[in-house]
């Protein structure tokens, strides 16, 4: 990993120093706070092992950004840039209304410091993007897209819909995007916000393109179309969770598809980082 | 990086005990308030975070991928005589001096990994996976040895994301110049880094061509080669899911030197093939690691 989780254990080493002596059982007390309460930076929430994003992304790029502008991508990094700094480093919101992040590429080139993710409230959050391009925005702000797995520990707990009040429940039958973590209620166990419906969300994972909606049985309701393997061309296929604002109660902290292309835009589908 | 966090609190003037330190868990104390000596910076991509990775790595991410392509030295004496040696490969400051100095041999250019095996077993403190320049990578290694061989250096196969991060920015290839292009067209492999031009946004060589490389990823193994459609002419053998056959598929990346589907224009940073068990080893196949 790269040396950026770290305020973790200085506050561990903080904690340890505090406590003086260290006697054997402190030692170990230290350890389990160590272990069990995850230190995040403020712009995300522990899961499980992994610092989630507290809230989709919003991408922007930021001009000079490794001149002029690279205190405010290091804030970026850290977790604590808000959209004053943002707009003060003269930075722009991208894929609210169009795939409109060239120069950077649908296959990822020419991404390099150039749009950055952003966990932030109260944006819409970006969508038209392509997987590739949604990995180099978590990249470059020190990030990157969450497992499938992690994603789940960072959705449980979240309410599975049935409706939709238009205010603080999930944004699953609104027809549009609304702004992050507007929907009070729509938060995870964790504390994560969003991870059902408003955007559906690409995960770091790759599948065969998958075949077909199984569903889940009787076990939810949520859609699940991960199922058989396509010999279709056109690319593999990426895992896609939570449901997105039309999904109604097919939107869910179950809800996966592995029949999207890791080369498909849509305005129903954006991304949340992790770290 | 267990003892870089030692030190860490220890330059903020904490003592801790040898045991407690010990069981620090291995993410290292860096500083976003500036406190901690100043890490590499690597090249004009580098982490804007302040924060770096390991002078054999470039940071991808969220992750540090080897900068170069592995190659596996036997390391003989690895808990004893040669402790230092296996240290300095862990953080990433080894030199081919220091292996050949240490006695260590180079595998898989022309010879075998055995007692290592193919499914990984008697492969621990065995071979090690150093990121150097100038070097012919490993390959006729299984995916089971390539895993062994970072796990050994403190590393492991990245994912096929975190790979792809590491990869975008290389150059397509089109034609093989065969001095500074990505190495995809030659039949043989080249040293690592030695195209200059074959470089990732990121700082990763040979990501693209010159050895195809496992990562972490297994797949039902794909059943066939359906290509990208329009948006790329790499490779694309990761569709279908066989249902005979010897094992699962694991994931290989970016192409390699030549060899059918791996080679030629079907190199390039989005190649990618599961038809291959992970007990193959072939010539075209290596490896990099990750932490």
């Amino acid at each position: 990993m790269k040396r950026t989780l770290v305020r973790r254990s200085l506050a561990a080493g903080l904690m340890m120093a505090a406590m003086g002596t260290m006697s054997a059982t402190g030692a170990q007390a230290a350890v389990a706070l160590r272990t069990h309460v995850k230190k995040c930076p403020a712009d995300s929430v522990a899961a499980g092992t992994v610092c989630l994003d507290k809230y989709e992304a919003s991408v922007w790029r930021v001009p000079d950004a490794t001149t002029t502008n690279a205190t405010l991508v290091r804030k970026i990094t850290l977790g604590r840039a808000t959209r004053a700094d943002l707009t003060a480093g003269g930075a722009t919101q991208l894929g609210t209304e169009s795939d409109d992040y060239a120069p950077c590429a649908d296959n990822g080139q020419n991404c390099a410091d150039d749009i950055f993710a952003v966990s932030l409230p109260s944006e819409i959050p970006s969508s038209h993007i392509t997987w590739f391009q949604a990995q180099e925005a978590c990249a470059n702000a020190g990030k990157r897209l969450p497992t499938s797995a992690e994603w789940q520990v960072g959705a449980n707990g979240t309410p599975d819909p049935g409706p939709d009040d238009g205010t603080t429940d999930c944004n699953s039958g609104s027809d549009f995007v609304s702004a992050t973590g507007s929907r009070s209620a729509c938060v995870s166990a964790r504390g994560a916000y969003d991870m059902v419906g408003n955007l559906e969300e690409w995960v770091a994972d790759w599948v065969p393109l998958s075949a077909g909606c199984s569903g889940w049985g009787g076990f939810s309701d949520d859609r699940m179309c991960l199922s058989g393997a396509s010999e279709a061309t056109g690319g593999p296929g990426v895992l896609i969770r939570g449901g997105s604002f039309v999904d109604g109660a097919n939107a869910g902290p179950l809800s996966i598809l592995g029949a999207i292309r890791t080369v498909t835009i849509f305005s129903f589908i954006g991304f949340r980082c992790a770290r | 990086m267990m003892r870089r966090m030692s030190m860490a609190v220890l330059t903020m003037g904490f003592v801790m005990n040898a045991a407690l330190a010990a069981r620090t868990p291995p993410v290292v104390v860096a500083s976003d308030a500036g406190t901690t000596p100043a890490s590499t910076t690597i090249g004009s991509i580098g982490p804007a975070t302040g924060t770096g990775c390991a002078p054999d790595a470039v940071a991808a991410g969220a992750v540090c991928l080897d900068k170069y392509e592995a190659s596996v030295w036997r390391v003989p004496e690895p808990a004893t005589a040669n402790a230092a040696l296996v240290k300095k490969i862990q953080v990433g400051k080894a030199t081919r001096a220091d292996l050949t100095a240490g006695g260590a041999t180079q595998l898989g250019t022309t010879v075998d990994y055995d007692p290592c095996a193919d499914n990984g077993q008697n492969c621990a403190n065995d071979i090690y996976a150093v990121s150097l320049p100038s070097e012919i990578p490993s390959s006729r290694i299984t995916w089971f040895q390539a895993q062994e061989a970072c796990a050994n250096s403190g590393k492991r196969l990245p994912s096929n994301a975190e790979w792809q991060t590491g990869a975008n920015g290389s150059p397509d290839p089109g034609t093989d110049n065969g001095t500074t292009d990505c190495n995809s067209a030659t039949g043989t492999a080249s040293p690592t880094g030695s195209r200059s031009s074959c470089v990732s946004a990121r700082g990763a060589f040979d990501m693209v061509g010159n050895v195809a490389e496992w990562v972490a990823d297994w797949a039902p193994r794909s059943a066939q080669c359906t290509g990208w459609g329009g948006f790329s002419d790499d490779g694309m053998c990761f569709a279908g899911a066989s249902e005979v056959g010897t094992g699962p598929g694991a994931l290989v990346r970016g192409g390699s030197f030549s060899f059918a589907s791996f080679g030629g224009p079907t190199a390039g940073p989005l190649s990618i093939n599961g038809t291959l068990q992970p007990t193959a080893g072939n010539v075209f196949i290596g490896f990099r690691c990750a932490r």
